[in-house]
C-alpha cells in the first residue's frame, strides 16, 4: 500500500489482452471451421451464455473429457450472443452446441440440427427462469422492478429475456416502457454480477447457471435472493448438426450420457450444476415455442 | 528567551557541539524531507494523471464499440476494472450531456443519472473526452484516489521521519564522538592547568593522541610550556623558601613597606613584637624613622623601651629598592653594653695603672722626704728639698686629676683643622729649623671637627713633639688630614728609626717613656683624649719611620663622643 501497484495495472491490461485473445481466437476458429468440419476427427463445440463462461477451467475440463472419451479433436468456440451462435450453426461453423431452448426453437425450421443430449437437474430436464435481487431489497415480484434498471442475459434467451417479458406482458404491462432500462449482459453469470454490483436492481437468470454461479462463489449467496421463479421450462440442450457423421454423433452422445458415471468427470458436471445428461427421446420445447409466438405476436 | 539562551550557553562544549550538529542535521533533514514530499506529490500526481489517461486511452476503443452497441454492461465492467486500480476512486462514463452510461459506483450513479449540475471540476477529478474523428461521444469522469497518494506521502513521511530520527541519532553520536576526540584533549589541557594551579605536578598528563591536527599541536606546545612553567615555579618556590629561610634566620627584623609605610612583608624576628602594632610600624618609631629620612640618613640608631621598660638600642638601615622601602632593625643593645663594659674595663685598667704609677711615683718622692725627715736637724736646704718634693707630688697629682676628667660639652667648638694645624706648627717652627726637618702637609681645607680646642692642641702638640724627637736631623715629617662623612682621620708620620713592637704595646701607658727626662705622660694624654672622643689610634712603625693615625668621630654627629 502506498506505492503504485504495478501488478494491478498488469492484471487490468492482462484482462484486456485476454478479451482480445478470445476475440482473436473466435476469429481464428471461424476461419478454420470449414476445414475442421471436413475433418472427421475435429468437432467444434459452440458455447453460449447458457453455460457459465467465466468458469473457463470447467469448460476446458469438459472439452478434455470429450476428447478423452470420444477420441475426437474437440475445439470450443464461444459466441457472445445467441444470435451469433445461431448463425454459426447455420453456417456450419459449429458442429455441436450448448444452446438455449429458444435458440433451438428458432433453428428447428432450418432442419439442420437435432437434439444430442439433455442436461438434467434433479433428474429432470427442466429449469427455471429466476428473478433475482440483492438480499435486503423489498422486491416481491417482477412487477416491483417497474421503472428500474434490469439485467437480462440475451435478447433471445428464454429464461433471461423471453420469460420475464412474457410474464410482464401477461400482467398487463407494456414491455417497452416497463423497465427504466434493460441492460443485456449476454451471460447469465454476468447478469448475476450486475445485480451484485448494483448496476441493475434485478435480473432474470437461468436457474442452472445461477446454481453454478453460487457453487463457485458461495459467499455471494448471502447477498442475493430469488424474488420470483418462473417455470419449469425445457432445459437448454446440447444440439448437433444433422450432417455430422452418425458415428461421431453417437460417440458424443455416449460420452455425454456416461459422464455422470465417470468418477473423474462427475465433478465437472457438479461445477456446471448439471446432474447428468440424458438422451432427448422426442423431448418437446413447445412451451418455449408458445412464449416466443406470444411475444412475437405483440411486436 | 534570554534565560534559555544563557542556559544553553552554560552547557558543556560537548553538549553544544552535539546539539549544533543535531539541529543542523534535523533542519537539513526537514528541508530535504519537505522538498522530497513536494516533488513526490507533484511528480506522483503527474504520473497518476498520465497513467489514468493511458489506461482510459487503452479502453477507448472497447468503450466506443460497446457504446455504439449499447452494451452498457461491458462499459460498466470497464469502469469497474478501472476502479480496481489503486489510482482510481471512481470511474464513470457519461454521454456528451453528462448523463451516466456506466459508473463503477452504480448505486450512487445509476444509468441515466444526470451529472451535469452535480459535477464540479476540481483537482480530484479527471475528465477525459471520448473522441472519434473529432466527434465527442462522451466523457470519462475519473475521481482520483488520493488515499493512495496520501498513503504514499505518509509512507514517505514515515520513511523520512525514520531517516531523520536515525540521522539525528547518528548526528548526536557523531557530534559526541567528535567532541570527545576534540574536547578530550582540551579538557586534558584544562586539567593540567588546574593541576598547575593546585601544584599537583605528578597529576599533569602528557597529550597522547592519534590525531595530528591543530589541537594536538596546541596541546603539545602547551604541555611543553606547562613543563617549563612547572620548572620555573618550582625554582621560584625553592628560591622563595631559600630567601625566606635566610630572612627568617636573620638576627634582624626586615620590613618591606611601600612609600606610605604600609607593610608588604616582614620576617618573624622577635623585634616585630616591639616595632609592629596591628601590622603597622609603631607610631613613635615611625616618626623617628621619618625624621631620619628627612635628614637623609640611611643608617642610624634609635632607642626603644621593651615590655620591661628597659632601653633597647636598635641599629636601623634603610634602603629604597624599586618603589619599596626596606628597613632592617638590629638589636645592638648587647654590643652597646659590651662596648661600655670594655670601655669601663679599660678605664679601670687605666685608672688602676695610673693610680699605681702615681702611687709608685709618690712613694719614690716620699722616700727622700722620709730620709730627710729622719735626720735630727733639718736645715733650710733640706726643708726646701722637702717642699720641692711636695710641690712635685702636688703637680703630679694635679696632672693626674686633670687628665682624668671627662669631655666638657661647653668647651666643644667647631675647629677648622687646617687653621689649627698651622697655629700649632708655628709654636714648633724653631725646632723644625734647628733639626732641619722637612715638613709635608696634606690637609683637607674644609676638614673640621667638633671638640675642645685644647684637646685637639694636646693631640697635635704631643704627636709633633714625639715626631720631632724621633727624627734625625734633616728628616721628614708629614701631616695629613681627611674628612669622610662622620669621621676625621689625622695622620702624623716621621722618618725616624721606628719603634719596637714591645714598646708599642706599652706606649699608651702613663709615665712610660724611652726618652731621657721624659714624663711618660704625652702619648697617654693623646690616647686618653682620643678615647674620650670615641676615636682610636693606629700605629705603624718600621725601620724607615713611624705613622700615627688618629681616627676621630665628628663630634656633632656622633653621640659616642659625649660620655
Amino acid at each position: 500500500m502506498g506505492v503504485l501497484k504495478d501488478e494491478n495495472i498488469f492484471m487490468f491490461l492482462y484482462a484486456q489482452k485476454l478479451t482480445t485473445i478470445f476475440q482473436k481466437l473466435t476469429i481464428s476458429l471461424l476461419l478454420l471451421t470449414s476445414l475442421q468440419a471436413a475433418s472427421s476427427d475435429t468437432i467444434t463445440l459452440g458455447i453460449t451464455g447458457v453455460a457459465l463462461k467465466e468458469n473457463i477451467s470447467t469448460l476446458i475440463k469438459f472439452k478434455n473429457y470429450l476428447i478423452k472419451t470420444t477420441g475426437l479433436n474437440i475445439k470450443i468456440k464461444f459466441a457472445r450472443s445467441y444470435s451469433t451462435m445461431r448463425h454459426l450453426i447455420l453456417d456450419n461453423d459449429v458442429d455441436v452446441a450448448y444452446i438455449c431452448g429458444a435458440t433451438y426453437v428458432d433453428l428447428l425450421p432450418s432442419n439442420k440440427i437435432k437434439l444430442l443430449a439433455l442436461p438434467t437437474v434433479d433428474n429432470k430436464p427442466y429449469y427455471y427462469s429466476l428473478v433475482i435481487a440483492r438480499r435486503g431489497t423489498k422486491y416481491k415480484t417482477i412487477d416491483n422492478f417497474k421503472d428500474k434498471i434490469y439485467a437480462m442475459s440475451d435478447p433471445e434467451s428464454n429464461s433471461g429475456s423471453l420469460v420475464p417479458r412474457y410474464e410482464i406482458d401477461k400482467r398487463g404491462y407494456k414491455d417497452d416502457n416497463f423497465f427504466k432500462r434493460v441492460v443485456y449482459t449476454y451471460d447469465h453469470g454476468e447478469s448475476v454480477n450486475a445485480v451484485l454490483y448494483g448496476f441493475a436492481k434485478g435480473a432474470s437468470v437461468d436457474s442452472v447457471v445461477y446454481k453454478a454461479f453460487l457453487k463457485n462463489r458461495p459467499k455471494q449467496k448471502k447477498r442475493l435472493r430469488i424474488v420470483e421463479k418462473f417455470g419449469p421450462f425445457p432445459i437448454p440442450p446440447f444440439v448437433i448438426r444433422k450432417d455430422v457423421p452418425q458415428a461421431i454423433q453417437d460417440k458424443l452422445q455416449k460420452s455425454l450420457i456416461n459422464m455422470d458415471k465417470d468418477k473423474n468427470a462427475k465433478h465437472i458436471l457438479d461445477d456446471m450444476a448439471i446432474g447428468s445428461f440424458i438422451k432427448p427421446d422426442n423431448f418437446s420445447y413447445e412451451k418455449i415455442k408458445k412464449i416466443k409466438l406470444f411475444l412475437n405476436s405483440k411486436k | 528567551m534570554k534565560s534559555v539562551l544563557n542556559y544553553i550557553l552554560s552547557f558543556r562544549m560537548r553538549t553544544k557541539i552535539s546539539l549544533t550538529i543535531f539541529f543542523i542535521i534535523l533542519l537539513f533533514s526537514f528541508g530535504v524531507g519537505f522538498a522530497i514530499k513536494n516533488v513526490v506529490l507533484q511528480k506522483t500526481n503527474y504520473i497518476i494523471e498520465n497513467s489514468i489517461k493511458n489506461l482510459v486511452k487503452v479502453n477507448e476503443g472497447v468503450v466506443l464499440k460497446n457504446l455504439l452497441e449499447e452494451n452498457y454492461w461491458k462499459i460498466f465492467k470497464i469502469m469497474h476494472s478501472l476502479k480496481k486500480i489503486d489510482l482510481i476512486k471512481n470511474a464513470t462514463f457519461v454521454d456528451k450531456n453528462y448523463s451516466v452510461i456506466a459508473s463503477s459506483e452504480p448505486t450512487t450513479y445509476p444509468i441515466g443519472f444526470d451529472l451535469k449540475d452535480r459535477y464540479k471540476p476540481d483537482n480530484e477529478t479527471l475528465v477525459i473526452p471520448l473522441k472519434s474523428e473529432n466527434l465527442v461521444f462522451g466523457y470519462f469522469i475519473i475521481y482520483k484516489k488520493f488515499g493512495f497518494l496520501n498513503s504514499l506521502v505518509e509512507d514517505i513521511k514515515y520513511h523520512l521521519l525514520f531517516s531523520m530520527v536515525i540521522a539525528a541519532f547518528m548526528s548526536v553520536l557523531i557530534g559526541y564522538l567528535i567532541s570527545i576526540r576534540m574536547l578530550g584533549r582540551l579538557e586534558l589541557l584544562a586539567n593540567n592547568a588546574k593541576m598547575i594551579e593546585e601544584q599537583q605536578w605528578d597529576k599533569i598528563t602528557d597529550t597522547k593522541s592519534l590525531e595530528k591536527d591543530e589541537i594536538t599541536e596546541l596541546s603539545v606546545m602547551l604541555n611543553s610550556m606547562i613543563k617549563k612553567v612547572q620548572l620555573m615555579i618550582v625554582d621560584e618556590q625553592d628560591m622563595k623558601v631559600f630567601y625566606h629561610n635566610i630572612l627568617e634566620n636573620l638576627d634582624e627584623l626586615i620590613i618591606i613597606c611601600d612609600k606610605n609605610f604600609k607593610i608588604i612583608y616582614h620576617n618573624s624576628n622577635r623585634l616585630k613584637e616591639l616595632i609592629l602594632e596591628d601590622k603597622t610600624i609603631n607610631q613613635k618609631i615611625l616618626e623617628a624613622i621619618k625624621n631620619k629620612i628627612a635628614n637623609q640618613e640611611e643608617s642610624f640608631t634609635i632607642e626603644i623601651s621593651n615590655e620591661d621598660e628597659k632601653i633597647l638600642h636598635l641599629h636601623v638601615n634603610l634602603k629604597n629598592i624599586f618603589k619599596d622601602i626596606v628597613l632592617s632593625f638590629s638589636n645592638i643593645t648587647s654590643l652597646k653594653r659590651l662596648e661600655e663594659q670594655v670601655l669601663l674595663k679599660n678605664s679601670f685598667e687605666i685608672v688602676g695603672e695610673i693610680s699605681s704609677e702615681v702611687v709608685h711615683e709618690v712613694k719614690n718622692h716620699l722616700q727622700p722626704i722620709r730620709i730627710l725627715l729622719e735626720q735630727d736637724n733639718l736645715d733650710s736646704e733640706d726643708t726646701q728639698r722637702i717642699l720641692n718634693i711636695i710641690l712635685k707630688i702636688n703637680r703630679l697629682v694635679k696632672s693626674f686629676l686633670k687628665k682624668g676628667r671627662s669631655v666638657e660639652k661647653d668647651l666643644l667648638v667647631q675647629i677648622n683643622i687646617k687653621e689649627k694645624v698651622e697655629n700649632v706648627l708655628f709654636m714648633f717652627s724653631q725646632r723644625f729649623e734647628e733639626k732641619e726637618i722637612y715638613l709635608v702637609k696634606d690637609i683637607d681645607a674644609l676638614a673640621n671637627i667638633h671638640m675642645a680646642e685644647f684637646d685637639f692642641d694636646s693631640i697635635l702638640t704631643n704627636l709633633l713633639s714625639n715626631a720631632l724627637d724621633a727624627c734625625e736631623k734633616g728628616g721628614e715629617i708629614t701631616i695629613e688630614c681627611r674628612q669622610k662623612d662622620t669621621e676625621v682621620t689625622l695622620e702624623v708620620s716621621n722618618t725616624g728609626r721606628g719603634i719596637d713592637k714591645e714598646i708599642i704595646k706599652k706606649i699608651h701607658k702613663p709615665f712610660f717613656t724611652t726618652k731621657d727626662g721624659g714624663s711618660g705622660i704625652g702619648l697617654y694624654v693623646v690616647y686618653k683624649i682620643v678615647y674620650l672622643y670615641g676615636g682610636f689610634i693606629n700605629i705603624d712603625s718600621n725601620s724607615k719611620g713611624t705613622n700615627f693615625c688618629i681616627n676621630l668621630p665628628n663630634g656633632d654627629k656622633n653621640e659616642h663622643s659625649y660620655h
